[in-house]
């Protein structure tokens, strides 16, 4: 009996000891996985504690400009406005109220980063702590541009270099004044904090068709032609096309954004392989790597045939940030590496450089690009990207109009992704324009300047 | 032998040490130096060198490293409490020596008696009372009503009750007893678990549940049994997901507390930065912010250990735990009696369920329950009553001891 409850003893001592190592694996495995993001909230008090206790550390662009400093204490934003407003949501505020820089490198420009020990030795010698520099990777001018060529619509634009997935800029609009918050403090404002550019979830309307005919290329089913007549009726409703495409092909529908196409198609591929391919372009994924934190885009597999060409085209529930769109131009110009979207180039600790960006891959959706590519550059130069073509510039595109559920007043949410075909230009773009109607005709002139913008820098 | 008693005094040196430089730091931390903190430090490392010497001298057969790593987790839990806040750090200290007595005592009457033998019907009575009391007459602190305040002095009447319940269930489990007592027991446990539930102290619940049912497994080693009563159990706790609101905010603010944040998840999102500020070395003690955690000195310590020490620190404190559950179930297979076997396996399980629970809770590996982390948690009870369970694991292994001991010079051999 005795040695029965012996026994008894030790098969109890492995559960707890099973028990206890799983505790111990689940502690390392969580705050190495999500510790980071954990502590970059803006509702982290540490770093508001921070800020009055810390000589926090200098903001700067690629370009080595100052965003924001310290001096005399004070945390000093730049004196030109639109400079400092076209920055506002890759800077942050100074109250914890928006994801910019602020809030998200908080670890460096606090002196986070620095271990205990020489903590310990700066409380001990009586230093001041001080916070590191940190360098981003967006370009003020840049910025400028990009925020100059939205004009007075709501939207949003990204580029970024497609190799590193360094993020060139990143504006939103409408946008906000770090240096007066008065008004957001006190609880008002609309969506001016808001960075639609990596949280704001859009209807990806025809920009998403580059995803149905991956999943077409992948599938081997590049052969399909339809017949357009304006319209096509699935499940007993009318999905109508902008224009009379008749006879058309993959790369056809791709140019000239064929709804009726791929409407027909999503049947012929199905949704499962359509998801399968949404899935690897990191639809529906939640990303963990890279600099920043942006939505997670939606494609929802419906089994509905109608929702299913909705779904096909952009539409039903499609959902899409522009930052996620501009990887995916980017990926595709990138022969299918999706890099992970950077914003930090440097962290500078007085003299030495304590980090510096390298870059990560987010993806590989596809094996091989070079059909999708040369669509995408038919697009710009045939069809409806007309608008972004460059001269002495190699661009592909995709424009996109999408059509806002339970909204028929309004005009359409214009989209143009892009990138310049170009081993010393390696950038991609995605420009998205609320409400302002064809992607052709409205976000690919804004995309044209903006690329124009960053080509005449040198990027 | 000789080599565990090294083992402990290193590690009681290591934990006067660090007991000293840890006040020593936070004495400097203010600028100029703290005569308060500096004294205190000396006087808890004191308090735990004296009662190591004391101990072991009185009882030459206590498992000295079972003691002191008891102590060293006391050390931490006062170091920080010195950090947060100091007049409940002086509480904590006052709380340790009456344990400390309290352990004394209780080392001597485990080692003096047999099995309590018909005293166990009073502490049954004694054990529910004390619930029935909270749940009539308690307040309400963090949700649940669990305290009780009788004139002036407030403590938590389950802290008590849950020592009373490990002695009892090792009494019933010990040897097969009549019908009547069986009944009696069965009838006991169902109540005080209904109501702990009616008090909604969920951790006690979940604490009372689990030891009961692995001391029957261990006790009976009726596999299929055990197994229906973990089922049963289960069912329960989905059960009261449905009908008690509470359980259900829990649950909800486990899958995702970021959502629920400026209410029910606060609490478990400022854990979680607490825990990632540190990083894997943590801020050093002082420099993090574990003034923004509620209850930082009690149910939350842990977060403020890994913001302070660090992550690594803290898998260090979740192995010392293992190390401690391991000595446990060691001196358990060797004591003399079955009842003394289920004596020290309860204690142990009940230790080591309560340090699972609340740092599983914290990481948010588990939905959180509200209970306090063994030996390094601010509360008096909960301080005490930890400090009675090891009392009573020390108590068998005195006997144990005094039996090998005896074996040895049956031999003809001699212990040092």
């Amino acid at each position: 009996m005795k040695n029965v409850l012996r026994r008894n003893i030790n098969v109890l001592l492995v559960v707890f000891i099973i028990l206890f190592v799983a505790l111990i694996g689940y502690l390392w495995f969580v705050t190495s996985t999500y510790g980071e993001r954990w502590f970059v909230t803006p509702y982290n008090p540490r770093i508001q504690n921070m800020q009055t206790t810390v000589n926090a550390g200098d903001i700067y662009d690629r370009a080595g400009r100052a965003l924001l400093y310290t001096k005399g204490g004070e945390r000093e934003y730049i004196s030109d406005k639109g400079r400092r407003t076209a920055v506002s949501h890759i800077v942050g505020d100074g109250f914890g109220l928006t994801y910019g820089a602020q809030t998200n490198f908080a670890k460096y420009l606090y002196g986070f980063d620095k271990n205990a020990f020489s903590r310990i030795e700066d409380l001990v010698s009586g230093n001041e702590r001080q916070g590191s520099d940190i360098v981003l990777t967006i370009d003020a001018k840049l910025s400028e541009a990009a925020l100059d060529a939205l004009g007075d619509n709501r939207g949003a634009i990204v580029v970024m270099n497609y190799e590193t997935g360094e993020i060139l800029a990143s504006v939103s609009s409408p946008n906000f004044d770090p240096k007066d918050m008065s008004l957001f403090l006190d609880g008002g404002g609309e969506s001016e904090l808001v960075n639609r550019a990596f949280v704001g979830l859009y209807p990806p309307g025809s920009i998403f068709k580059l995803v149905t005919a991956a999943a077409m290329i992948e599938n081997d089913l590049t052969d399909f032609t339809a017949n357009c007549e304006g319209s096509v009726v699935i499940g007993g409703q009318e999905i109508a096309c902008w224009d009379v495409h008749g006879d058309i092909d993959l790369a056809g529908a791709i140019s000239h954004s064929c709804n009726v196409y791929f409407a027909k198609a999503a049947d012929v591929v199905g949704v499962r392989e359509i998801n399968e391919t949404a899935q690897a372009f990191l639809f529906n994924k939640q990303l963990l790597t890279g600099d920043v934190i942006m939505g997670t885009s939606v494609y929802e597999m419906t089994t509905d045939e109608t929702n299913a060409a909705w779904s096909a085209i952009g539409q039903y529930h499609d959902l899409i940030t522009p930052l996620h769109a501009c990887m995916i131009a980017a990926g595709i110009a990138n022969d299918g590496v999706m890099m992970a979207p950077k914003l930090l180039l440097e962290v500078v600790d007085g003299e030495t450089v304590t980090y510096t960006l390298k870059p990560t891959t987010a993806a590989t959706p596809m094996d091989d690009t070079s059909l999708l590519k040369q669509m995408m550059l038919d697009c710009v130069q045939n069809g409806t990207g007309s608008n972004a073509a460059i001269d002495g510039y190699i661009i592909g595109g995709k424009t996109g109009t999408a059509e806002i559920a339970g909204d028929e007043e309004n005009a359409e949410h214009a989209w143009f992704i892009g990138f310049v075909q170009d081993e010393q230009h390696p950038i991609a773009i995605a420009v998205i324009i609320e409400r302002a109607g064809s992607g052709g005709s409205n976000a690919a002139p804004a995309a044209r300047k903006v690329l124009a913008a960053a080509l005449d820098i040198g990027y | 032998m000789i080599l565990e008693r090294r083992g402990a005094g290193a590690l009681l040196t290591f934990t006067v040490l660090f007991t000293l430089s840890a006040c020593g730091l936070l004495a400097f931390s203010g600028g100029a130096f703290d005569i308060g903190v500096a004294a205190y430090g000396l006087g808890a490392a004191l308090l735990l060198i004296l009662t190591y010497g004391i101990f072991s001298v009185v009882f030459r057969h206590i498992d000295r490293l079972t003691l002191v790593l008891c102590f060293f987790l006391v050390s931490i839990g006062l170091v920080l409490l010195v950090r947060l806040d100091m007049e409940v750090a002086l509480k904590q200290l006052i709380m340790l020596a009456i344990g400390i007595g309290l352990m004394f005592a209780t080392i001597a009457v485990i080692k003096a008696v047999k099995d309590f033998g018909k005293l166990n019907y009073v502490f049954m009575i004694a054990s529910f009372g004390l619930l029935a009391f909270a749940y009539l007459f308690g307040d309400a602190v963090g949700g649940a009503r669990n305290w009780v305040s009788i004139g002036g002095v407030s403590f938590q009447p389950s802290e008590i009750s849950k020592v009373l319940f490990v002695v009892i269930s090792a009494y019933f489990f010990a040897k097969k007893r009549h019908k009547f007592a069986s009944v009696m027991y069965a009838l006991y446990v169902g109540a005080c678990v209904i109501l702990l539930v009616l008090s909604n102290d969920l951790g006690a619940v979940l604490l009372y549940a689990a030891t009961f049912l692995i001391v029957f497994f261990a006790g009976t080693g009726r596999t299929g049994l055990t197994l229906l009563g973990v089922g049963v159990a289960g069912a329960g706790a989905v059960a009261s997901y449905y009908i008690v609101p509470h359980v259900k905010t829990r649950v909800m603010i486990w899958r995702d507390p970021w959502i629920y944040y400026h209410n029910q998840g606060y609490q478990i999102v400022q854990g979680l930065m607490a825990i990632a500020a540190g990083g894997a070395f943590g801020a050093g003690l002082g420099l993090g912010y574990p003034e923004a955690i509620p209850v930082n000195t009690s149910d939350y310590i842990y977060a403020v250990i890994c913001e302070e020490f660090g992550i690594i620190f803290g898998i260090i404190v979740i192995l010392l735990y293992l190390v401690f559950i391991v000595r446990g179930m060691i001196i358990a297979r060797n004591a003399t009696s079955r009842f003394d076997a289920l004596l020290v396996f309860g204690a142990t399980c009940m230790l080591s369920l309560q340090s699972f629970i609340i740092i599983a809770g914290v990481i948010k590996l588990i939905p959180l329950t509200g209970i306090t982390l063994p030996f390094i948690s601010a509360g008096g009870s909960s301080l005490i009553a930890c400090l009675v369970l090891v009392g009573i694991i020390e108590g068998v292994a005195v006997k144990n001891g005094k039996r090998d001991e005896k074996d040895v010079v049956d031999a003809g051999g001699e212990v040092i």
